[in-house]
């Protein structure tokens, strides 16, 4: 099964890299460059979907008080903080030769960057916290605040500044029916690299945790 | 009314509590003044225009200030495991939030009584005019921090670095309340009308408030287990 999933996730991923590089056309005005966009929205999709699965994984633990919710939350805000980090680097390398600079205090950028900064905070606490029950009661209650907050902070961070608001969507509206099926098969593709991450890294949690109840069971 | 009479118990513990043992207030207030008059005569020296910028340090300083407070609101209970003895008694744990967020925001706002005023008397701005609208905006923005603050508080207090987990997890949270904050007290510095200017800031300080209050007091109980 695992292999199976891996083997998919595999050509789906060649699939994506030869539809961006070789099929989807290269875009008139800034050229080769154009083609980080794939990944990048990809990796910014993956960054807030894996934040919504610590969201609905901090939910479960508190009603079910269950392990597997904790480590599916933990899991997923690993991987999330991965590609929030992948979409703010990915982005900041777009931004140079697109922008003429690193980094705008744009509203979608400012809001990325504290998205990033909140589920730092959450592997923090976890980290601060760990080996104990608390942890993972602390981090859903964070893992849900966070969530919440997030709405608040686009919104905000909109109005806050309004002024280069609309300068992906500009370009996002000039896209060809080629471009747009690279943007799918890599967002797809991507969103499957994040579920078979979540497998791993939740196979590899579990096991910690066994490993450490039976280490626990050979003290007594 | 049970909850309302408890609540106004555990609220007046708190403020018998830092009477008593002269608490952080002290502390929080020297802190925030230092912090306002060291921000006001260098920026002189560099800005001529310092009151551009005195939105900003308002509420740097306020932020700051509020850290010291939420820090010290459950260390101090956790000393000789006093709130054990608040759960023991049988009061709703969402009550023992709001009492905690409650006496939280009085403190803060007392330290803002000082500050603020003189902040504003450094700086020349014309006292009169700035302070009825402030108030509002001091109370809803410290209603957020407090909100927020007070859960988080009580997580940070529980692990080994308390002192510096409280500020990175709770920046991130208020960021919308800051920017908010920010954005309606520039407006009033800058003489233009409230209500003509920040409705729909004011409204988003509001939700963030009632939005955050009433998830707190849900999942407190969840905290308050683990303490």
């Amino acid at each position: 099964m695992k292999i199976f999933f891996g083997i998919i996730l595999i050509l789906s991923l060649l699939a994506s890299i030869i539809t961006v590089f070789l099929v989807a056309p290269v875009e008139e005005t800034m050229g080769v460059v154009q083609k980080i966009f794939y990944f990048h929205v990809a990796t910014a999709w993956v960054g807030f979907l894996a934040f919504f699965v610590v969201f609905i994984g901090s939910i479960g633990y508190l009603i079910k008080k269950s392990k597997q919710w904790d480590i599916v939350a933990y899991s997923s805000a690993g991987i999330g903080v991965l590609f929030t980090t992948l979409c703010l680097i990915s982005g900041s390398l777009w931004a140079k030769p697109a922008w003429g600079v690193w980094w705008v205090w744009d509203a979608r950028l400012i809001s990325t960057l504290v998205l990033w900064f909140m589920y730092v905070a959450y592997l923090i606490l976890r980290f601060e916290t760990e080996g104990s029950e608390r942890s993972a009661v602390f981090c859903a209650i964070l893992g849900i605040i966070g969530f919440l907050d997030i709405p608040i902070v686009f919104m905000s961070v909109r109005w806050w500044r309004t002024v280069h608001c609309d300068l992906i969507v500009v370009e996002r509206t000039g896209l060809t029916p080629l471009m747009l099926l690279a943007l799918l098969i890599s967002v797809f593709s991507f969103t499957l690299l994040y579920f078979y991450l979540l497998m791993m890294k939740y196979e590899i949690e579990k096991t910690k945790d066994e490993i450490a109840s039976l280490k626990e069971k050979l003290r007594e | 009314m049970k909850p309302f009479k408890d609540l106004f118990i555990l609220i007046k513990k708190d403020i018998l509590n830092e009477l008593k043992t002269g608490g952080a207030l002290i502390s929080m207030l020297i802190f925030s003044l230092l912090v306002v008059v060291i921000f006001s005569f260098t920026l002189e020296l560099i800005l001529p225009k310092v009151k551009l910028l005195g939105a900003v340090l308002i509420w740097m300083t306020i932020i700051f200030a509020s850290v010291i407070g939420l820090n010290y609101s459950f260390s101090v209970e956790k000393e000789n495991a006093a709130i054990k003895a608040v759960m023991l008694t049988p009061v709703d744990r969402g009550v023992i939030y709001m009492g905690k967020m409650l006496s939280n925001l009085i403190f803060i706002l007392i330290i803002e009584l000082f500050t603020v005023p003189v902040f504003l008397l450094f700086s020349n701005y014309p006292l009169m005019k700035v302070i009825p609208p402030l108030t509002i905006i001091l109370m809803l923005g410290t209603a957020g921090i407090s909100s927020v603050g007070t859960i988080l508080s009580a997580i940070s207090t529980s692990t080994k670095r308390r002192d510096i987990l409280l500020p990175i997890i709770l920046f991130p949270i208020i960021i919308p309340v800051l920017i908010g904050s920010i954005r309606c007290t520039e407006i009033i510095f800058l003489g233009r009308s409230l209500r003509e200017e920040a409705g729909n800031w004011i409204a988003m300080l509001g939700a963030y408030d009632i939005l955050f209050i009433v998830v707190s007091f849900l999942i407190f109980e969840f905290v308050l287990e683990e303490l």
